[in-house]
């Protein structure tokens, strides 16, 4: 296979799997909205755009399983058949079953596979009528378009498009006739269909997109990158065609964002023609692109390339950065001059926003991780027998690709829980006096650092004294012991519990949610469930925004420098000899307006040696923590300032309380302390003691 | 030194190379391949409630690694007055982590076959972390496993910190 060739399907076994996802949710919406033309317009132009890429590179089963699909779908566009639960499961059967031959196809390009028995159900669905294979075949040479008109109108789009950034585009424009010719046997007939929709989506999209380009290269202008060096960061001008993918994903119309997007997007628009005028049925794909844009976000193959690549420049301003502090630190001890002082304080503030800027590329939307639970939920409730409505709130909210990544497996198993063990069947339902439908909703939103994800549902609730009764069962608990019961819920948690009769298909083997909370806390995240008898649950997912980069306040301890961050402290203050009161056999406490609060030494907790001195010399840090708020003595706080946070190597990695590294200014690496964590043990051991002794001073 | 010698040797398949650097005043080696590099000895930020051979955390190039004394491990003396310490940057498995020695010497190339065992000898310390024994004219240079001399015991050690802190 010649090289070119084989760069032409693999381009291709990229873009489909879009394709495939769009095509999921729009049978997903078909089955809400059976009517609903549009929708059935959509997939048509989707499974038609799927079946004459596919041919046009070769990949003659898919295109020939794609056509029986078109089959199916043109006859539910005609109205000969109606729309109908059956018929979404054998759409979304279909869908899965090209998804699978992708996937084969792009582990091994030369892959065969056996279609017939899939065929032959949806053969038996359309029940062999040749009349609507006519018809599809009269249709699809509707959509192709000459090669004048395409060219024509992509050619506008660079005259529209006011950008200067455009040359990279242009540039790569000029392969649009090499392209041209490699398929122009393919060219057929008139196209007006397709004209129009090229012409109609160029223009849109171009004014869309050029609208963020222009102050996207305004913003970077103005932090001093050049063109050039934007480009070559971002590697554009070797890979424009995988780059447009990148440039997509990231998108999404945030400012910061779109900064680094900018350039790939004239790319991204000047590439779709290339594509219309090299597979010519292509062209209805860019309707499609152009009702969702951001959906691209979910092409992880390509998302993981830019990756390498953000975090190749993160890592390097990351540097910038540690120079700049060490620059910053130093500037009024080695520099006299006025104006080199007052430069290095611009380079901070610039340091600072390049820095936000690249921390910024590595967060993502969460849509396409969501979209996913509607076909976990419909999977579920088809399966058992439940009617399910599924809504999703903030889709657009973003968070750092890593922490995404990690998200998906952990939330198909609350949404599958919520889904089998939160709502009750349509009869309990309806016994409960409540709507037959039952609903899901997963709600995204941020709260001060962290990605809140909630998963609510309006099902029957956990019933504690069943949990209780488990538990026993189980010998996790003392029958005796009194647990209140928003502590007995915690116990669906435990590893290997499970309260369903019945080992469904769905769940009940109990291995979901302690999987599920080691994962999140495994993201140095939280999951927390509320629930209410009869009214339904909550699981509420805490995760950290970024895992990178956090506020820091520098604090000395004897000769050592260590992180805290910043999130965590409430108040430092510098105690007074009224404020400190001795308890025999306990410690010290802090009276704070009113609070006492447990005091503890970080130079003991740590072992390190401390400054000379009475408590009253040292500097009290507070804490509030969900539990308990304690006070944390420290010789200094030397300042505050962003870290970067650098993992620590295996050999020191996993000790509590200690969250990671970081390169302060003078190059030399200091810990960062968790002291929610370093304490953790201490407060629980000592929590009632503490309680006592506090009662008794107080 | 003997690099430039070793590259012109015929390699066989057997020929191994190993880096050989001083404890004190015994000779110890590392395979060759496991070394990523070697600098001198950095400013370190010390590591709290670590075992005592655990000398710190450094900055190399912006990679936080951890630098562990062997001598201290091994209950060496180091020499005095030496002016030749320095860091080798290992590679174990991905792990990095920095090694203090006394100084470096050479680079080995031999054979398997010019490997001897270690010998069975009642000691206070386990010799699990011995690979082998090096010997040439009436030097011996001991082959080192340096996962095996930090092993996971102290990796547990360290992590087990968990409960004391």
């Amino acid at each position: 296979m010649e090289d070119f060739e084989r760069e032409l399907k693999e381009d291709f076994l990229e873009e489909s799997l879009q394709l495939l996802e769009d095509s999921e949710q729009a049978f997903l919406a078909l089955e809400d909205d059976n009517d609903s033309t549009d929708l059935l317009d959509q997939i048509f132009r989707l499974a038609h755009n799927l079946k004459g890429t596919s041919r046009a590179v070769g990949f003659g089963e898919v295109a020939e399983f794609t056509h029986e699909m078109e089959n199916l779908i043109l006859k539910l566009k005609t109205g000969e058949m109606q729309v109908n639960d059956f018929v979404v499961t054998i759409l979304l059967e279909c869908n899965d079953h090209i998804t699978h031959m992708i996937n084969t196809l792009r582990d091994d390009i030369e892959a065969t596979f056996d279609n017939d028995a899939i065929i032959a159900k949806i053969i038996s669905v359309v029940s062999g009528d040749t009349v609507g294979e006519a018809e599809v075949q009269a249709e699809a040479q509707v959509e192709e378009a000459p090669v004048a008109e395409v060219e024509e109108v992509a050619a506008e789009y660079f005259e529209e498009d006011p950008v200067e950034v455009v040359t990279p585009a242009a540039e790569n424009f000029e392969e649009v006739p090499d392209a041209v010719m490699f398929d122009d046997s393919d060219f057929e007939e008139d196209g007006e269909a397709a004209e129009e929709v090229i012409a109609e989506t160029v223009s849109e999209e171009s004014n869309e997109e050029v609208e963020i380009s222009n102050s996207a290269i305004e913003s970077l202008r103005e932090i001093g990158l050049s063109d050039e060096e934007i480009f070559k960061q971002l590697g554009i001008e070797t890979a424009p065609k995988n780059d447009a993918d990148e440039g997509l994903t990231i998108k999404k119309g945030e400012d910061i964002v779109a900064q680094t997007v900018v350039e790939t997007e004239p790319v991204v628009a000047e590439a779709a023609p290339v594509n219309n005028v090299t597979d010519i049925k292509s062209a209805p794909k860019l309707p499609v692109q152009k009702e969702k844009p951001p959906k691209k976000k979910s092409e992880d193959e390509s998302i993981r390339v830019a990756l390498s690549r953000v975090e190749k420049l993160n890592n390097v301003v990351g540097e910038l950065v540690i120079l700049q502090t060490v620059l910053d630190q130093r500037r009024f001890v080695a520099i006299q001059d006025g104006l080199a002082n007052k430069s290095i304080a611009q380079l901070g503030k610039l340091s600072k926003e390049i820095q936000e800027i690249s921390m910024s590329l590595r967060m993502v939307p969460l849509k396409a991780t969501l979209q996913k639970m509607n076909r976990i939920v419909r999977d579920t409730s088809k399966t058992l027998n439940k009617q399910v409505k599924l809504h999703l709130v903030g889709e657009d909210t973003e968070i750092d690709k890593t922490v995404l990544e990690n998200l998906s497996d952990p939330l198909v198993h609350i949404v599958r829980n919520a889904v089998d063990h939160g709502l009750e069947s349509t009869d309990g339902r309806i016994k409960a006096g409540k709507n037959e439908v039952g609903n899901v909703e997963i709600r995204a939103f941020h709260e001060g650092n962290n990605l809140v994800i909630q998963i609510n549902d309006d099902g029957g609730g956990i019933d504690h004294n069943i949990i209780r009764a488990k538990a026993i069962e189980c010998g996790l608990i003392n029958p005796n012991k009194e647990i209140p019961p928003h502590e007995m819920i915690q116990y669906i948690f435990h590893p290997g519990f499970s309260t369903k009769e019945e080992v469904t298909e769905v769940s009940g083997r109990g291995v979901g949610m302690d999987v599920v909370k080691t994962n999140i806390e495994g993201m140095s995240g939280t999951i927390e469930v509320k629930t209410e008898m009869g009214k339904g649950s909550v699981f509420k997912v805490c995760l950290p925004l970024t895992m990178a980069i956090i506020d820091g306040m520098v604090i000395r301890v004897g000769g050592e420098k260590y992180i805290i961050p910043l999130s965590q402290v409430h108040e430092s203050l510098k105690p007074t000899k009224e404020m400190m009161n001795k308890i025999t056999g306990f410690g010290e406490c802090l009276n704070l307006r009113g609070e006492v609060l447990p005091v503890f030494n970080i130079g003991q907790t740590l072992s390190r040696k401390m400054d000379d001195g009475e408590s009253i010399d040292k500097i009290a840090i507070i804490i509030h923590n969900a539990n308990f708020n304690f006070a944390v003595l420290v010789d200094d706080i030397l300042h505050q300032q962003q870290v970067v946070i650098k993992k620590l190597g295996d050999e020191i990695r996993g000790r509590k309380g200690f969250m990671g590294s970081s390169i302060l200014g003078d190059g030399k690496p200091s810990f960062i302390l968790d002291l929610n964590e370093l304490y953790s043990g201490s407060l629980k051991k000592n929590q009632n003691s503490i309680k006592e002794n506090i009662a008794r001073v107080a | 030194m003997s690099i430039e010698n070793l590259n012109n040797e015929n390699v066989n398949s057997e020929l191994q190379r190993f880096l050989e650097f001083s404890l004190g005043e015994e000779d110890y080696a590392l395979p060759l391949l496991s070394v990523r590099e070697v600098i001198s000895v950095p400013e370190t930020t010390p590591i709290p409630k670590a075992p005592s051979h655990f000398l710190g955390i450094m900055n190399l190039r912006g990679q936080v690694i951890s630098v562990v004394d062997l001598r201290t491990k091994l209950k060496i003396k180091p020499k005095e007055n030496n002016h030749e310490e320095s860091v080798i940057i290992v590679d174990l498995n991905g792990m990095n982590l920095g090694i203090v020695v006394d100084s470096i010497n050479k680079v080995l190339a031999f054979t398997t076959d010019e490997v001897n065992d270690v010998p069975e000898i009642e000691s206070q310390v386990n010799a699990e972390y011995i690979n082998g024994v090096y010997r040439k004219e009436d030097a011996l240079t001991v082959l080192l496993d340096v996962a095996k001399v930090l092993d996971l015991k102290d990796l547990k050690a360290v992590g087990g910190l968990k409960s004391a802190a």
